[in-house]
C-alpha cells in the first residue's frame, strides 16, 4: 500500500516524508536536500504515530 | 529516399513503432506495431481524388502548420510509400451518413474504415537506433514573444517558406500580411548555449543553417536586408568558411551579440535591442520578420526504445555509444548500434557518415555469421539448490527456472542469461556461481585491498557499464579528486553481496560504497532494484548491532557523470575521516562473532542435510 | 581451489607518461614481485602497443605463467585487446586481469602522487589476488540472423538501411511517421553544397 513514510538521507541526515510501498516497483529516489541516492525508508508514518 | 523505397532487400514499415524487445545480439525478436492507416499503401497510386471531396481540415504538420491538409491525405508529394492515410481524430467519421466520401470516389477501393493496427514479429541480428531529434520550440523566452507576434518565426518555419514545395511555392512572405520581408533578422543559438533552458551544449547545425538561408534569401531577393545576430559563428566544416564568406559578401550584416529583447512596432514591424559587443554599445534595429534559429533536443518520445534496448543518455538526454572515440557507432547494449542525431546534433553530411559507419559494424556482425558471448554467465550447483526460487524471482531476463512444490531445483538458461550476477548475490544456499565473478574472486580482492592501513580506504563496488565508467569518464577528464577510494568492478551492482559489503566492514574498511545505474541506465533491465534491497536490509542490520549506517552509502553514477563520481569520491573521503579508529575496531569485533555464529549455523545444517541423507532408506 | 598459486605475471604499463607522471611505476613494479604467486614483474613504456604485447607472449611462454595482470588503463579500453594477446600464444583468455592505473588512479591523483602509488600497489594486489583465484572458461557461440532493423527513417536510417541492403543483408526499417524522410525532407536546401534536400 502506497503511504507516507519518514525517509532519513544516510549522507545529509535529512528527515522527510515520501511516499512508499515496499511492494510495489521500486523508483530510483534522491535525498530532496543534498541529491545523494543513500536514502533509506525508516518506517510508515502511520506506524510511528501508533508507536508515539 | 525513393531509392530505400524500392530496395529489394528493405522492407518499409512505416507509421510503426517497436513495441517490444527480446533476445540478444545475434537473435533478437522484435515486436513491431503498424498503425492503422485506414488507406491500402499497397492499392493507393496516389490519384488524390479522396483529398479532393475530404471536407475535414487540420493544420500540415509538413508545412509547419502554415497550411492545412485534409483529414485524408499524403504527408507530402515526395512521400515514401506515395501512398495517403486517414487522420481518423480529424475525419467527420466514417459513418455514411456522416461523411463517407472518400470511399465514394475511391476507385482502388483502398480506403478501409474496419483497418487495425497489426502487430509483426520481426527476427534481426542487429538494431540500428537513429530515432532522430526534435527541434527546439522558442514559445518558453517569452523575450522574443514567439507565438506572441506572428512575424517572429523559427528557422523550421523559413524552410517550408523559401521552399518550391512550401505553401507558399517558394515565395517568401510574412505571416501577417503576407508582404515579402525586406528586412530580414536571424538571432542564432535559440535553445542552445544557455544553460537557462538547460541545454549548454551549441546545436551545431544553426550557424550553417543560418548562413544558408541568407544566401537564399539574397540569390531571391537581393534588395532583401539579412543581419545576423550571434555569439560565434562556427563555420567549422569543410566549405563552411567559404560559405560564411560568401554570405558576407553578399552583403548580410554579421553582429555579435545576442538580443536581450524583440518588440513589436506599427504595421507588424519589430524592434529588436542587443548589445553589440563587437562596438560595445547598446543597438536598436527594426525589421520586417525575425527568425529564431532554433537548435535541436533530444528526442522526447522514445524513451520506450531506450528502455526496450536497455540504451543510457548523457546529462542532456543523447544517446551514450560505447566509447566516445573507439566506439562511437556501438550501444554499450551488444548488437545495437546509433546513427544520426540521436547521439548528438548534426549535419546532413555527419549523419550519412554515421549511418555508413553504423551499417559497416552491423555488417561486421552480420558476415560473421556467428556471435560470441563472454563467459559470464551463471552456474547452479545442484548438490546445494534446494528449489526454493528466489532466483527466479528476480532474474530480470526470465532465464532461470524452478519449481518450489514440485522441489524441482534452479536452471538456466545460458543464451538467455546476462551475467547481471543477482541471482548469485541473492541465493540464500550459496548455490549459484556466477562465472568469471566468484564469491571467491570478489572476497580475494576485498582482503586484498584491506591488507595494509585498511582504516585509510574506501571500498567502493561499481558496476561496470555506469558507475565504474563514471570513474573512466572522471579520468579521461582529469577530474582530481581524493585517492581514498578502490574500486571493485562487478558487471551489475545487483551482483553485490550482503556478504562483500559485511566482509568489507569485518576487514577493517571505515567506509563502503555501493553504486551502480541509474534506474533509467540499468543495463540489466531492473537488476539493479535488488541493490536498493539489500542495501535497505544493511542498513538496518548494521544498526541493529550498533555500527553507523551511515558509513555504507549508495549512489547512482551513469557513464556520462564524471562530475558525480568525482564528488562522490571526495564526499566518502570526508565520510571517512569521521569514522574513527573505535567505531573500525568495534565493527571488526561485531561482525568477527556474527561470522563466527553463522559458520556454526551452517554447519549443523550441513550435518544435518548429511544425516538426512543417510536416514534415508535404500529403495 | 588448490594450496599452490598459479605462476602469475605481472606486467605495468607507463603509457607514456600518462601514468608513469604521477604513479611510480618502477616501485609498483617492485611491490608486484613480492606478491603472493608472482613470478615476473615487467614495466613497459606502452603495453599494449606490439613490443608490449611480445614482451607479455615472450614471458607466458619463457617464465610458464599461467595468470597474466596487465596493469595499464580500463578493462573497459583495452581489455578485448590483452584478452587476445594472452590467448595467442594459448592462454585461455579469461585468465587475464587489468588494474586500471590510469583513469581511475594516474590521471585523477596527479596533484598527489604518492597517494597515486600507492592506490596503484592496491589496485595491483587487488588484480592478483583476483587472478589467482580465476578460472579458464569456453565462450558461448551463437549463430546471428543474417537481417538488420533500422528503427528511425530519417537521413541517418535511410543512409543506414541502404548501405546494409547493397550489402546484401535484409532490412527492415521502421518508421514512426506514415512516411520516411524524418526532419531532412522538411528542409528546402542543404549546406554546404546548397542543394535539394529530397
Amino acid at each position: 500500500m502506497v503511504e507516507p513514510w519518514n525517509w532519513k538521507c544516510m549522507r545529509c541526515g535529512h528527515d522527510y516524508v515520501e511516499e512508499y510501498d515496499p511492494k510495489a516497483a521500486m523508483t530510483e529516489r534522491s535525498c530532496p536536500e543534498c541529491r545523494s541516492n543513500s536514502v533509506r525508508p525508516i518506517e510508515s508514518v502511520a506506524k510511528a504515530k501508533a508507536k508515539s | 529516399m525513393m531509392d530505400a523505397g524500392r530496395h529489394p532487400n528493405i522492407k518499409l514499415l512505416t507509421y510503426s513503432e517497436v513495441a517490444d524487445v527480446s533476445g540478444y545480439v545475434g537473435n533478437f525478436k522484435v515486436t513491431v506495431r503498424q498503425k492503422a492507416r485506414y488507406v491500402d499503401a499497397t492499392l493507393c497510386n496516389a490519384c488524390g481524388e479522396c483529398e479532393k471531396v475530404c471536407p475535414a481540415t487540420h493544420p500540415d504538420e509538413f508545412q509547419m502548420g502554415l497550411s492545412t491538409r485534409r483529414a485524408v491525405y499524403l504527408p507530402f508529394p515526395q512521400a515514401v510509400p506515395s501512398a495517403y492515410l486517414l487522420d481518423m481524430e480529424t475525419c467527420l467519421g466514417t459513418n455514411p451518413i456522416a461523411c463517407g466520401k472518400c470511399a465514394e470516389v475511391c476507385e482502388k477501393q483502398a480506403i478501409d474504415y474496419d483497418d487495425q493496427d497489426e502487430l509483426t514479429v520481426i527476427e534481426v541480428g542487429a538494431i540500428v537506433v537513429a530515432t532522430g531529434m526534435d527541434v527546439y520550440d522558442p514559445t518558453a523566452l517569452d523575450e522574443y514573444g514567439y507565438t506572441r507576434y506572428e512575424n517572429v518565426i523559427t528557422s523550421m518555419e523559413f524552410e517550408r517558406l523559401i521552399c518550391a514545395g512550401g505553401p507558399t511555392i517558394g515565395h517568401l512572405i510574412r505571416p501577417s500580411d503576407q508582404k515579402t520581408p525586406m528586412r530580414i533578422g536571424f538571432i542564432q543559438c535559440v535553445g542552445s548555449r544557455s544553460l537557462r533552458d538547460g541545454a549548454g551544449y551549441c546545436s551545431n547545425i544553426c550557424c550553417m543553417n543560418t548562413v544558408k538561408d541568407t544566401l537564399l534569401i539574397r540569390d531571391h531577393y537581393p534588395a532583401a536586408e539579412c543581419s545576423v545576430f550571434y555569439i560565434d559563428i562556427r563555420a567549422f566544416g569543410k566549405g563552411f568558411e567559404d560559405l560564411y564568406d560568401k554570405s558576407r559578401e553578399a552583403g548580410v550584416k554579421y553582429i555579435r551579440g545576442i538580443p536581450g529583447e524583440i518588440s513589436e512596432i506599427d504595421g507588424g514591424n519589430l524592434r529588436l535591442i542587443v548589445e553589440n559587443t563587437t562596438e560595445q554599445r547598446m543597438e536598436t534595429h527594426e525589421f520586417d520578420m525575425i527568425v529564431l534559429s532554433v537548435g535541436v533536443r533530444p528526442r522526447s518520445d522514445d524513451a520506450s526504445i531506450r528502455r526496450l534496448l536497455t540504451l543510457s543518455t548523457t546529462a542532456e538526454g543523447w544517446l551514450m555509444e560505447s566509447h566516445p572515440k573507439l566506439k562511437p557507432v556501438d550501444a554499450p547494449t551488444k548488437g545495437v548500434y546509433i546513427a544520426g542525431c540521436t547521439e548528438s546534433p548534426k549535419d546532413v553530411k555527419d549523419s550519412v557518415t554515421q549511418a555508413g559507419a553504423a551499417a559497416a559494424r552491423v555488417g561486421a556482425l552480420l558476415n560473421a555469421g556467428k556471435v560470441t558471448v563472454e563467459s559470464i554467465t551463471c552456474h547452479i550447483d545442484q548438490e546445494i539448490c534446494n528449489a526454493c526460487g528466489l532466483c527466479v524471482d528476480i532474474c530480470p531476463y526470465g532465464a532461470l527456472s524452478a519449481d518450489k512444490k514440485a522441489k524441482i531445483k534452479a536452471s538456466v538458461v545460458d543464451a538467455a542469461c546476462a551475467g547481471c550476477g543477482t541471482c548469485g548475490a541473492t541465493c540464500p544456499q550459496g548455490a549459484i556461481t556466477m562465472r568469471h565473478f566468484t564469491d571467491a574472486q570478489i572476497i580475494a580482492q576485498v582482503d586484498a585491498l584491506l591488507a595494509e592501513k585498511s582504516e585509510e580506504k574506501v571500498i567502493v563496488f561499481a558496476c561496470n557499464w555506469c558507475s565504474y565508467a563514471g570513474g573512466d569518464t572522471a579520468g579521461i577528464s582529469r577530474m582530481q579528486y581524493a585517492a581514498s577510494c578502490r574500486l571493485i568492478r562487478t558487471m551489475c551492482s545487483g551482483r553485490i553481496d550482503e556478504d562483500f559489503v559485511l566482509r568489507a566492514f569485518r576487514e577493517g574498511a571505515p567506509v563502503v560504497l555501493v553504486s551502480g545505474c541509474h534506474f533509467a541506465d540499468c543495463h540489466y533491465i531492473d537488476a539493479n532494484r535488488q541493490t536498493v534491497k539489500r542495501l535497505y536490509r544493511l542498513w538496518k542490520y548494521l544498526e541493529k548491532r550498533d555500527i553507523r549506517p551511515e558509513r555504507l552509502q549508495l549512489e547512482w553514477i551513469s557513464a556520462a557523470e564524471g562530475p558525480k563520481f568525482q564528488k562522490t569520491m571526495n564526499q566518502m573521503e570526508e565520510l571517512r575521516q569521521t569514522v574513527t579508529a573505535e567505531e573500525i575496531a568495534h565493527t571488526v569485533e561485531v561482525l568477527a562473532k556474527e561470522e563466527e555464529k553463522k559458520r556454526a549455523r551452517r554447519a549443523k545444517q550441513a550435518q544435518q542435510r548429511q544425516s538426512a541423507e543417510t536416514e534415508v532408506p535404500a529403495g | 581451489m588448490t594450496t599452490e598459486l598459479p605462476r602469475i605475471g605481472v606486467f605495468i604499463c607507463d603509457c607514456g607518461s600518462n601514468i608513469a607522471g604521477a604513479v611510480d611505476t618502477q616501485a609498483v613494479t617492485d611491490y608486484a614481485a613480492t606478491l603472493p604467486g608472482v613470478v615476473a614483474s615487467i614495466r613497459n613504456k606502452y603495453t599494449c602497443a606490439e613490443p608490449g604485447q611480445q614482451e607479455i607472449k615472450n614471458a607466458i611462454v619463457a617464465q610458464k605463467l599461467e595468470r597474466v595482470v596487465v596493469a595499464s588503463c580500463s578493462p573497459r579500453m583495452h581489455e578485448p585487446t590483452f584478452r587476445g594477446c594472452v590467448w595467442d600464444v594459448g592462454m585461455n583468455p579469461y585468465l587475464m586481469e587489468m588494474a586500471n592505473l590510469r583513469e581511475h588512479c594516474s590521471w585523477v591523483h596527479g596533484d598527489n602522487p604518492k597517494a597515486a602509488t600507492a592506490k596503484a600497489k592496491d589496485l595491483v594486489a587487488s588484480a592478483v589476488a583476483r587472478v589467482a583465484r580465476l578460472q579458464p572458461q569456453d565462450e558461448m557461440s551463437f549463430p546471428v540472423t543474417k537481417a538488420a532493423l533500422v528503427i528511425g527513417g530519417g537521413i541517418a536510417g535511410i543512409q543506414a538501411a541502404m548501405d546494409l541492403a547493397d550489402q546484401g543483408h535484409k532490412v527492415y526499417l521502421v518508421e514512426k511517421e506514415p512516411s520516411i524522410g524524418g526532419i531532412m525532407a522538411q528542409l528546402d536546401k542543404t549546406y554546404p553544397t546548397m542543394d535539394c534536400s529530397i
